[in-house]
């Protein structure tokens, strides 16, 4: 991980149309002295043509943000396959075929 | 030669395959080139727009004169998304604008000029726009993410540029005298070769080996994208009622390409170094509003902790 950096720099969040469902994107940034005048020139720059319903502005130096090298922690499903809907049924096959197995060895 | 479409690129191409975040590792010369080419669209944005300021108070009516501001909010908006991917790589905006004022940075040859009557705009600025949006469609699959999606939101403004163009010379086309007729014709006659001007001088053997086409930062060739671009425009003008002489431009059907009046491409070269016609006024004007702002910009800026 690591610190944003530029303290005159604010990434820009939103969401457009009514959806309360649809996720906030980030839109990129703008560049200001000052969080309220950041949130207006964001408002000005990004929000020109569809209809926004929410608009967040973030300073980037407040955020913590995650790097390359973040990636293989972040990535769930193949560091933590236990956790994965199959895996329960996985191991049950594999408990029950044990369990057969170990049936035939003791009726030879 | 096979045209594509601007906007059916084929990715997998190697060179486009790989894209780059702003923390992503770069190859060497990589950052420097992708800052290059996001702080000479913030300067053409910035500078492209001035013609137009320029007539807002003389637009004939309401509707048009807001739409001429919206226009303009519109690219000063560009100026700035695309200044922000620049500044993110290392090139801040004071050093863009100080760069062109100082006379570092030369405009291309298109922002030289501004429009003598209004019958000049709708014609200058379809043209302008059309090639901006053949440009950007192509870009858009560029290898530089921060850049492809300042694109994305600066394409769905541009269409709008694209048809207030178009209503503009279709109203001088349609109900303007003969005389401003006239004018739309010679608009259209005088910025067609500035533009096929623009594109570029006809690829070189050696394009493909060229760093900025290899980082697929540059994504087509000039001349697939002026050809691309005449496929698209000089049908729109003439349905808007603009003779096309062929001498200017003609589609060669055995060839399946077009033939178009060779750019006079001395004195295109001539201008872009030496400055054409408003090239001072312009960059004078520039000059006028980095002073004015020095103060705020210091103050508020280096208030930000
Ligand atoms: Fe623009
Ligand atoms: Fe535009």
């Amino acid at each position: 991980m690591r610190r944003g950096g530029d303290a005159d720099v604010y990434e820009v969040f939103a969401r457009f149309g009514d959806d309360p469902q649809e996720p906030i994107r980030w839109l990129g940034s703008v560049r200001s002295g000052d969080p309220e005048l950041a949130w207006h020139a964001a408002k000005e720059i990004y929000t020109r043509r569809e209809d926004c319903t929410l608009l967040w502005v973030a300073q980037r130096a407040a955020m913590v943000l995650s790097e390359p090298s973040d990636a293989e922690a972040l990535r769930s499903p193949s560091r933590l396959s236990y956790r994965v809907p199959a895996f329960p049924g996985r191991h049950r096959r594999a408990r029950m075929k044990a369990a057969a197995l170990a049936a035939a060895e003791a009726s030879s | 030669m096979t045209v594509l479409a601007p906007d059916e690129v084929d990715e997998s191409e190697q060179r486009l395959a790989r894209k780059y975040e702003l923390w992503s590792e770069m190859p060497e010369g990589y950052r420097e080139a992708a800052a290059r080419i996001a702080s000479f669209q913030a300067l053409a944005e910035v500078v492209g727009v001035l013609p137009f300021t320029e007539w807002i108070d003389r637009a004939p009516d309401y509707a048009r004169k807001q739409m001429l501001i919206a226009k303009v909010q519109d690219e000063v908006g560009h100026g700035h998304v695309t200044a922000r991917v620049a500044e993110d790589l290392g090139l801040p905006r004071e050093q863009i604008l100080t760069d062109f004022v100082e006379g570092r940075t030369n405009l291309l040859n298109i922002f030289h000029y501004g429009f003598d009557s209004w019958e000049e705009l709708g014609p200058a600025a379809l043209l302008m726009n059309s090639s901006a949006i053949v440009q950007f469609q192509a870009l858009h699959h560029g290898t530089y993410l921060p850049y492809t999606r300042a694109l994305r939101k600066i394409e769905k403004e541009e269409s709008f540029h694209y048809h207030h163009a178009m209503d503009m010379t279709h109203q001088t086309m349609v109900y303007g005298t003969a005389e401003q007729r006239q004018r739309a014709q010679e608009a259209f006659e005088t910025w067609l070769p500035r533009l096929l001007a623009y594109f570029g001088p006809p690829d070189s053997d050696t394009y493909r080996s060229n760093p900025m086409y290899k980082f697929g930062l540059k994504v087509r060739s000039n001349d697939e994208l002026r050809q691309q671009w005449l496929t698209k425009i000089i049908p729109v003008f003439k349905e808007l009622g603009i003779h096309v002489d062929p001498q200017l431009a003609r589609f060669d059907d055995e060839r399946q390409e077009w033939d178009y009046a060779s750019p006079d491409w001395v004195e295109t070269k001539r201008i872009i170094k030496e400055g054409g016609p408003r090239y001072e006024q312009w960059r004078s004007h520039i000059a006028a509003s980095l002073e004015r702002n020095a103060t705020y910009r210091d103050v508020a800026l280096k208030a930000a902790v």
